[in-house]
Parts: C-alpha cells; structure tokens; sequence
C-alpha cells in the first residue's frame, strides 16, 4: 500500500512540476502493477485507489477511466498466477502494456488521433516503462529498510 | 669648525659609527622582513590571549546577527514575493473587462490525465465562483469552470480537447471555433478556404454567446491551412494565456455579467 501511496504521491507532485502531463510519467500505472505484483490478493483496493486518484481530476469519463484502472488491477493479479510478477521483464510488459491500454483508451474516447498527439501518446507510454526501473529500485531499497 | 672642536678619536667614532649604519640600512631591512613573520605570530598570539576570554560572547554574538541576516533574507523574500503577487493581481484586474468582477484564485493543482487539461484552483462556490465562470490570467483566456465544489473548482484549460470557444480574427474580424486539440495548441476552424487569417493574427473572442465576454485574447495564429477541395481552412493557434505557469488567475463569475 505503502508504494502505491508513494508513487501516487509523486505522479501528482511531477504533474505540479512539469505542466505538460504528456511528459509525466504515470506512475500511477507503475505503482499499480508492482503493488498488484506483489499482493495479487488486494487487486480490487489498489485498483480502486489508483483510479479514484485519477479520477480525481477527471472532467469526463469518470467510469471508463475508473474502469481501465481495474481492468489493469485485475489483468496483473490474473497473469501473476501464471507468471512470475516480480520478473522485471514480466513487469515491465506489464506496464508497456498497461500504459498502452489507458492511455490508447483515452484517445479513443476523445477521439483523438492526429500526428503529433499519438506521437506524444508514444512518449508517455515509453516514458512510463522507463520510470519503472528507478521506481523498482526506490520500492526495493525501501522494502530493506522496512 | 665643529670639527676642530671636537676630539680626533670622538670624530672617528661618529665617522665609524654612521658608515657602519649606512652599510648596515640594507642588513637591517632584510631582518625586518625576517623578523616580521614571527612579531606578526607574536603579535596575533596576544591579541587571541587578549580576546580568548570574549570569545563566547562573541560567538553569541556572531549567532545573533546570523540569525538576523537570515530573518532579513526571509523577510525581503516573503516582501518580493508579495510584490509580486500585487504586481500580478493588479493585472490580472486591468485584463477583467470594466463591467465585470473578478476574484483572483490560485492554481493548485493540475491534472495527472494528459487527455484532459485541467486545473484545480482554491476558490470555489463559497467565494462566489460558478459553473461557467470565465478565467483568465494576465495575458488572456485560460479556460471555463466545469466542475464546482464548495471550497474548489476544476477548469478546463483552452488546450483541453472539449474545449469549445468562439473566436474572431482581430484585423479582419473573421469567425471561427477555437477547439482545443490536447497538447500545447489549439485549432481555429470552419473558416472558408478563402479566410482572410494568415501567421501572426490575434484572436480574440467573438462574444457569440456561452459565457466568454467578447474582445479576450485567445492567442495567436502560427499556421493557416486550406483545403480548396472541401472549401475549408484552419488556423493553429498558440494561446495567449500562459497555461504552463498558471500560478494565480482571474475569475469572472457568470452572474456579474
């Protein structure tokens, strides 16, 4: 709970930072897939939470997008049983393809598919699997610590 | 004459005496300078034994005029910032057209989705906001409250792709619709193929109903499109307002209209 808490924390801080969300990563999402991956059990609370957060901000949309937050939850619980989701190649497919779903969800729903807005839908889907890593690492000190 | 009063041995004496001081004039020079390494060290050593004993006092008294120096820095900070906060809110009012008033709100916090561009702002129905208010910051049209709540309210940026404004070519007073296009333009559409916009025109709002107030800036053309087939053309458009650095922003509440 602890890490998804965390990574929720700082997912709203960097958007307070950098003013583009485009250029943010969603740690949301990567929050959610390692706290998922690592208590399958909880899938519905953390799911519920990430969404609810994000939500949180959201004009529109509040079920779809509540929706691909537990769709995410749950499809991590269920590959988890028969994989290996503490495999950093496991999770990071996870999140590539978690990233992919919401955020191609969210341009589908806005309908929004010119050049430069998928080219920038690329970059936050890229950008999300490369904040994992470092994200892995800050949960894994902070596990040892604990 | 003074000479010849004078004895022959004390005459020779003075003569050995000042020869020898003339010669020795560099001799003496050269100790001074070797000498005055230690006369310095001899001389700091009594002074430290002289002000060892008000070294705690001095110490206290060093920690009081940093202390001093500090609540100065954050007094002249906290003024700066003041200063600022004046300067900006005294235009943010000049932006707010004559008739109507405003409530100066600050933007904390922004959107994590990047499909919608919204802010949340520390002003909301307690304080007189609406759904519909118009915001604006100094340089122009920020976007319109969609979601209100007591203490709070959302508002969706110019950029945000829902976002709908009526727009006019200042120079040659041609109308569009400025649609948000979720990144960092906007896009001026159903202009006739043979639109008179071209890069670099100013649009404004048209006033043409909803809750804008006609003449605000809404930003600047960078690229005009036709399309002669369809007998269309499009204007991207940067915004005027500055929805990066969004810190404090006008409110035009519906009602004062």
């Amino acid at each position: 709970m602890g890490l998804l808490i965390t990574c929720l924390l700082l997912h709203t801080v960097m958007v307070q930072l950098i003013p583009w969300p485009w250029w943010v990563p969603d740690l949301t999402l990567v929050g959610l897939v390692l706290a998922v991956g690592r208590s399958p059990r909880q899938w519905l609370i953390y799911s519920a939470i990430a969404g609810l957060w994000t939500v949180l901000w959201a004009v529109r949309f509040h079920a779809p997008l509540l929706a691909g937050y537990l769709a995410v939850g749950w499809t991590v619980q269920a590959l988890g049983r028969r994989w290996d989701a503490a495999d950093p190649k496991v999770q990071m497919g996870l999140v590539g393809w978690a990233a992919a779903l919401i955020t191609v969800g969210s341009l589908w729903l806005h309908d929004l598919w010119s050049v430069p807005v998928v080219g920038l839908a690329g970059a936050h889907v890229a950008m999300t699997c490369a904040a994992l890593p470092p994200v892995r690492r800050l949960a894994g000190r902070r596990q040892v610590v604990g | 004459m003074f000479a010849r009063h004078l004895p022959r041995a004390r005459l020779v004496s003075l003569l050995v005496v000042g020869g020898s001081l003339a010669f020795l004039e560099p001799l003496r020079h050269s100790a001074l300078a070797v000498l005055r390494l230690p006369f310095v060290l001899a001389k700091t050593g009594v002074a430290i034994l002289v002000e060892l004993p008000r070294l705690p006092s001095l110490a206290r008294e060093n920690a009081g005029l940093t202390a001093q120096l500090l609540q100065r820095q954050v007094e002249e900070a906290q003024l700066r910032e003041a200063l600022r906060h004046a300067e900006q809110t005294g235009r943010l009012l000049e932006a707010a057209p004559p008739h109507r008033r405003g409530t100066v709100a600050r933007v904390i916090g922004r959107s994590t989705i990047p499909t919608q561009q919204t802010v949340l702002l520390d002003r909301g129905e307690r304080q007189g906001l609406g759904r519909e208010s118009v915001i604006l910051d100094a340089f122009g049209l920020v976007g319109r409250v969609t979601e209100l709540h007591a203490t709070t309210a959302l508002v969706t940026l110019l950029t945000d792709p829902e976002s709908r404004v009526a727009g006019l070519v200042e120079r040659s007073r041609e109308t569009g619709l400025l649609v948000g296009r979720g990144r960092g333009r906007c896009e001026l559409l159903y202009l006739d193929a043979d639109a008179d916009v071209q890069a670099g025109d100013r649009i404004v709002t048209a006033g043409l109903g909803g809750p804008f107030p006609k003449g605000m800036p809404l930003g600047t053309v960078i690229q005009v499109t036709r399309d002669e087939q369809v007998g269309a053309a499009w204007a991207s458009v940067v915004p005027a307002a500055q929805l990066g650095r969004l810190e404090e922003v006008l409110c035009l509440s519906p009602d004062a209209s």
